[in-house]
């Protein structure tokens, strides 16, 4: 992100990211497409049309799977961070190889005729006469939709004016457009093509994506579940202060349940709520730089003492008073009253937020 | 993610779990019964 709103953020990680990202799909592309060749059986009976739909079909499968993979994979294993944070270009990519798909599909099976090539795929749903019949056409258009509808507002400007709610609860679409998704493949490919490979792909990397799911789910929630520390005064115990890595949090429950990021900044600690005010991202697993707690997902900045942004942004966190009693970080439960006048923190290098 | 949050995409991923296992059997029903 930056002051003012540019079409496409990049910046040196991002592009070699993106670099990366449109190789693996050029690369890919052109293995379906030779190994289909080498491998089938009459290669002369399948048009380079329908190979290229397919190509370009399991291509959006596999980016899909990858960008819902990235999130729980973070949470399970830190070093694969970099990934999240460059994850909005690669769910944007995945849309727009699934348009692709989708157009040459639309042209190449309903373009010829003499119905419109939409009417032509909405009249699909009349064909419907068994289960293997099943309009997946339909499934796939759904998904589809819903994949613009992500990629239209992925854009911080919409994060900003539809607020982090409504953004929020939007993007959970997602879930609905990956079941379309495996709906237009198993009533789809599956039943089409006898070949086992592709059916069995797509149950693995379900499989693996749930369960990824929902093993970082269990244990964010065993954690939640944790019971939280008596204060009968109020004051939380953050363990010692030298016990703490030295830029780093430690994430401690607060009673009513929500995390709260204690972070040492050499002989001083300091604590925030570990909800980014960006996208919720956990600012406990952060680190401090440049004499600001900075976000692991998108990289928002955030000054330990006072909660905000640094200047020109106006963003800012709710931070908890601390105190350190003999070597020992002390946390109030009850966060800090946000001042109105307080003045915003002035970083050591120019602000960079995100 | 608030706790509240991490709570919906557990519940959401369980959901969909269960989804996805019912479509992908039918899916399979399916085909054995066309194949039959």
């Amino acid at each position: 992100m930056s002051v003012n709103y540019v079409s496409i953020s990049w910046n040196r990680s991002k592009r070699f990211y993106d670099a990366a990202m449109i190789a693996f799909a050029l690369i890919y592309l052109a293995s379906f497409v030779i190994v289909a060749k080498l491998a089938l059986p009459s290669p002369g009976n399948l048009a380079d049309e329908v190979l290229a739909i397919r190509a370009l079909g399991s291509l959006a499968i596999i980016l899909l799977h990858i960008t819902l993979a990235i999130g729980p994979a973070a949470r399970l294993w830190p070093s694969l961070l970099p990934l999240l944070y460059n994850r909005r270009h690669l769910g944007v990519f995945t849309f727009l190889i699934a348009l692709a798909h989708a157009g040459l599909s639309t042209v190449y099976y309903h373009g010829f005729g003499n119905t419109n090539p939409i009417i032509s795929l909405l009249a699909t749903a009349e064909q419907t006469v068994s289960l293997a019949t099943l309009p997946y056409q339909l499934f796939g258009a759904g998904a589809l939709a819903i994949l613009f509808l992500m990629a239209a507002t992925s854009h911080d400007f919409w994060l900003k004016n539809l607020s982090q709610r409504v953004w929020k609860n939007l993007h959970m679409l997602v879930y609905v457009a990956y079941v379309l998704l495996i709906a237009h493949v198993a009533f789809g490919a599956m039943q089409v093509e006898r070949a086992t490979l592709p059916t069995i792909l797509v149950i693995a990397g379900a499989v693996v994506l749930v369960i990824l799911h929902i093993l970082a789910g269990t244990r964010e929630r065993r954690i939640d579940r944790s019971p939280a520390p008596a204060a009968p005064d109020n004051w939380l115990d953050a363990g010692d202060l030298a016990t703490i890595p030295d830029t780093r949090a430690r994430i401690i429950l607060a009673p009513g349940g929500e995390r709260i990021a204690v972070f040492r900044n050499g002989q001083t600690a300091s604590a925030l709520t570990n909800v980014c005010a960006h996208q919720g991202g956990p600012l406990g697993e952060g680190k401090i730089v440049d004499g600001c707690v900075t976000c692991p997902w998108h990289g928002f900045q955030f000054h330990p003492e006072t909660g905000c942004a640094p200047p020109p942004f106006t963003d800012r966190v709710r931070t908890y008073p601390v105190r350190i009693t003999a070597g020992r970080v002390e946390v109030c439960s009850t966060p800090a009253p946000i001042a109105a006048s307080e003045a915003p923190h002035t970083p050591k290098a120019g602000g960079t937020h995100g | 993610m608030t706790r509240r949050h991490r709570s919906v995409h557990l519940t959401m991923w369980l959901l969909a779990a269960g989804v996805i296992a019912a479509t992908l059997v039918v899916a399979l029903l399916a085909r054995g019964g066309a194949a039959a």
